[in-house]
């Protein structure tokens, strides 16, 4: 009996190693590997580059002629560098030369800037024509600079000109909220992030397992490979192959992810060096996280497995079918409810459903801190559940392996599963 | 005589059809057992209930190796649907196969080697199944089958849809094999290859045994002989009224006649009338294809 079992496993390795090889060392997937960065620079780039485009009409080189009569020529120009398509001139002559000069023009304009601005607080940029296009930032840099004039004029000091130059900024947050570290925010979310995705990728492997299960039927190997393993070496060899063919995608993505975040920082909180967010990724409750993550994708890829073994393929799945492939779907259902409020009856609900705890709980645990009663439910349920249609798969296997040509509709199924 | 593999009463019914009914035989090491019967007859019913992909109702099956413990590695197994995995690598293929046998890997790599070369498909190791043409598969597939030393070959149909070249070829390697001690089960209703490989025979017809004997013996006791006349004349008619004639057919210049059990050739040249032209006379025993025939129309 020992000997048949070490068997069982021994022979369920190796084709998981079949498995993955088949999945990670073919063109198609590695080229997938290779191409997925460029195309998500492309998506990230492409809106940049349409703006581009849509723009050079609109946006021309514009030259303000600057006429200074209280020397601020300089540091304006500095200020207004990154401006693009704009160019300052400093004029020095008449006024009306210059105002014949840029008349009809386009792409010019002038400031007269003299002490009188300082009294009638107004500044006049004249343009050449009615469409004449004045960058908005040039205004602000224009009044900044006056600003810092004006001041350093009243003798402030410099470091005082910059605060005040500054101005405030007003941030609204609830009372019990005591940290203002944006940082913690991150930290809170990368361990349900890194959950989703490993759920999210598991059920990817979910679908390939079964892929692999259809086309063991579909190129006849079945009765070979049953002729040198068990069933049950089979099903699950295949849905641990699956699974590390899933994780080393995943692996590959999420570096690409880091790398990323390393050197352009993630949006609206900036650079965020990458072994501090992997500091984070170990938290206490990652344990309990891989675990809802793992024993969803042993539920899942046991159903897909065992549907997969019924079916012709893919696109003919019958409606029974059809409605067991969606089941992990309904998570998805959940994602906002739980969100919104962790301990609300739907949270709950969704946590005592197999096909749904894994998610709900992932982010339950992550959003707030549970009674130790409501995790362990949640466990016990998800645990037996899985166990049972880890079997229950096991004996639809088989049978349905060796079916050819034939569809099983759900009374065939509960005929196997009674013999 | 060590055997390997005993059949005992085994049955299947579809629904209520019985399509394996109370059979039984036994195979030894180091012979050739074909299984024939026409189409339906039962003979993949047969087989894949010894593979364990059928369970049949009663009957028991049981194999004798020396190692039981490990008695998968110890079959080789050509299914009746034909198929590997139409995306991978034939060396690929093949020694992922000889993995499962627990066959160690590099005996495996030399005799895939070996073995491509000995079919004639020296360069299609890189290839994919997909590549091939369906007889070239059959070959890798047959070559999965034996990669790991069986003890015991099960083969359903090995020869369906192969040129006559590639049937020799497979035809001489099975004898191969059986020369070196491997018992070889395999399925036809091919009878000249049958004919030309089996020591012995089972013949299933409508899953009941029919025959199953030493080939040699069906012959003597079934196989009547039956005299070929080569004639430029009709000749048919000369012979209607003999009593060991049991039935006479014409096909242009050639008139068979079939002698009764028990007649003996020489009885019957005494008797051949003087007065026709002959061409050509042969006297031979039936064939394993009229007994089949014979055999199958009876009943
Ligand atoms: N899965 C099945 N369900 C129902 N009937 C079946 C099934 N498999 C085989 N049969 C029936 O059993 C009978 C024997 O089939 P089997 O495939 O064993 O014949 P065979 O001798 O191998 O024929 P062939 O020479 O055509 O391969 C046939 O009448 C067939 O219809
Ligand atoms: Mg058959």
């Amino acid at each position: 009996m020992k000997t048949v079992q070490n068997n069982t496993i021994r022979n369920g390795i190796k084709v998981a190693l079949w498995e993955i090889r088949k999945l990670v060392w073919n063109k198609a997937f590695i080229i997938s590997l290779l191409l997925t960065p460029v195309i998500w620079g492309l998506f990230m780039g492409l809106p940049r580059l349409f703006e581009k485009i849509g723009e050079p009409a609109a946006a021309p080189t514009t030259y303000i002629y600057i006429v200074d009569e209280i020397g601020i020529y300089e540091s304006l120009s500095q200020k207004v560098s990154d401006i693009d398509n704009l160019f300052l001139r400093k004029h020095s002559g008449p006024i009306d030369d210059l105002r014949n000069r840029i008349e009809g023009d386009e792409n010019a304009g002038y400031v007269h800037i003299t002490e009188e601005i300082f009294e009638t607080r107004l500044i006049s940029v004249m343009t050449g024509t009615g469409d004449t296009h004045i960058p908005l930032a040039f205004n602000t840099r224009l009044k900044e600079t006056l600003t810092r004039y004006e001041l350093a004029m009243h003798n402030v000091e410099a470091g005082d000109i910059e605060k005040i130059v500054a101005g405030y900024f007003v941030s609204v947050s609830p009372v019990i909220e005591e940290s203002v570290d944006p940082m913690d925010r991150v930290r809170k979310w990368v361990p349900p992030i890194f959950a989703m995705i490993i759920f999210f990728m598991v059920f990817m492997s979910g679908m390939t397992t079964m892929q692999s299960a259809i086309s063991d039927k579909r190129d006849k190997m079945i009765e070979i490979l049953l002729s040198s393993v068990s069933a049950s070496s089979l099903m699950y060899g295949k849905i641990i192959g699956n699974f590390f063919a899933g994780l080393i995608q995943l692996a590959v993505y999420l570096i690409y992810a880091l790398m990323f975040i390393h050197f352009l920082g993630i949006p609206g909180l900036g650079h965020i060096p990458v072994h501090q967010l992997l500091s984070y990724i170990i938290s206490p409750e990652l344990p309990l996280l891989l675990f809802f993550a793992l024993a969803g994708y042993l539920l899942f890829s046991s159903i897909y497995a065992g549907l997969g073994a019924t079916m012709e393929d893919v696109m003919n799945a019958g409606n029974f079918q059809g409605i067991i492939m969606l089941l992990p779907a309904l998570s998805a259902l959940f994602i906002s409810p739980v969100i919104g409020n962790p301990e609300g009856i739907i949270a709950q609900i969704g946590s005592y459903i197999p096909f749904t705890a894994s998610i709900v709980m992932i982010l339950r645990i992550t959003l707030i801190d549970l009674a130790l009663i409501e995790i362990v439910i949640p466990v016990v349920i998800l645990l037996a559940s899985t166990m049972f249609m880890a079997k229950l798969a096991g004996k639809i296997f088989r049978t349905g392996m060796l079916m050819y040509g034939k569809e099983a509709d759900p009374k065939e199924m509960w005929k196997w599963l009674r013999q | 005589m060590e055997t390997l593999l005993n059949i005992r009463n085994i049955s299947k019914q579809f629904g209520k059809n019985t399509v394996v009914d109370q059979v039984s035989f036994d195979v030894h090491k180091g012979e050739i057992l074909g299984v024939l019967g026409p189409n339906g007859a039962g003979k993949t019913t047969v087989i894949r209930s010894i593979m364990d992909i059928i369970r049949p109702d009663s009957g028991e099956i049981r194999f004798n190796f020396q190692d039981n413990n490990n008695f998968l590695s110890q079959i080789g197994y050509l299914p009746e649907e034909r198929g590997l995995y139409r995306d991978s690598r034939v060396t690929d293929i093949l020694l992922y196969l000889a993995q499962l046998k627990e066959y160690p890997r590099d005996r495996a790599r030399k005799r895939v080697l070996e073995y491509l070369a000995k079919f004639d498909l020296e360069n299609a190791g890189k290839m994919k199944i997909k590549e091939l043409s369906r007889g070239m598969a059959q070959k890798v597939q047959f070559i999965g089958a034996i990669l790991h030393e069986p003890a015991i070959l099960i083969l359903d149909e090995p020869f369906s849809g192969l040129d006559p070249v590639s049937q020799d070829v497979f035809s001489e390697e099975i004898r191969n094999l059986a020369r070196n001690g491997v018992a070889v089960l395999f399925s036809s209703h091919q009878m000249n290859l049958v004919e030309n490989l089996c020591d012995r025979i089972f013949m299933i017809h409508k899953g009941k045994k029919v025959l199953y004997d030493t080939l040699l013996r069906i012959k003597q006791d079934f196989g009547s002989f039956k005299c070929e006349i080569m004639s430029e004349e009709n000749i048919r008619d000369k012979f209607i009224n003999f009593k060991e004639t049991e039935k006479i057919e014409q096909e242009g210049l050639r008139t068979t006649i079939y002698l009764k059990k028990g007649v003996e050739p020489g009885q019957f040249i005494q008797k051949l009338p003087d007065n026709i032209s002959i061409e050509e006379v042969t006297i031979k025993r039936d064939s394993l294809h009229d007994i089949f025939v014979r055999t199958v129309t009876e009943n």
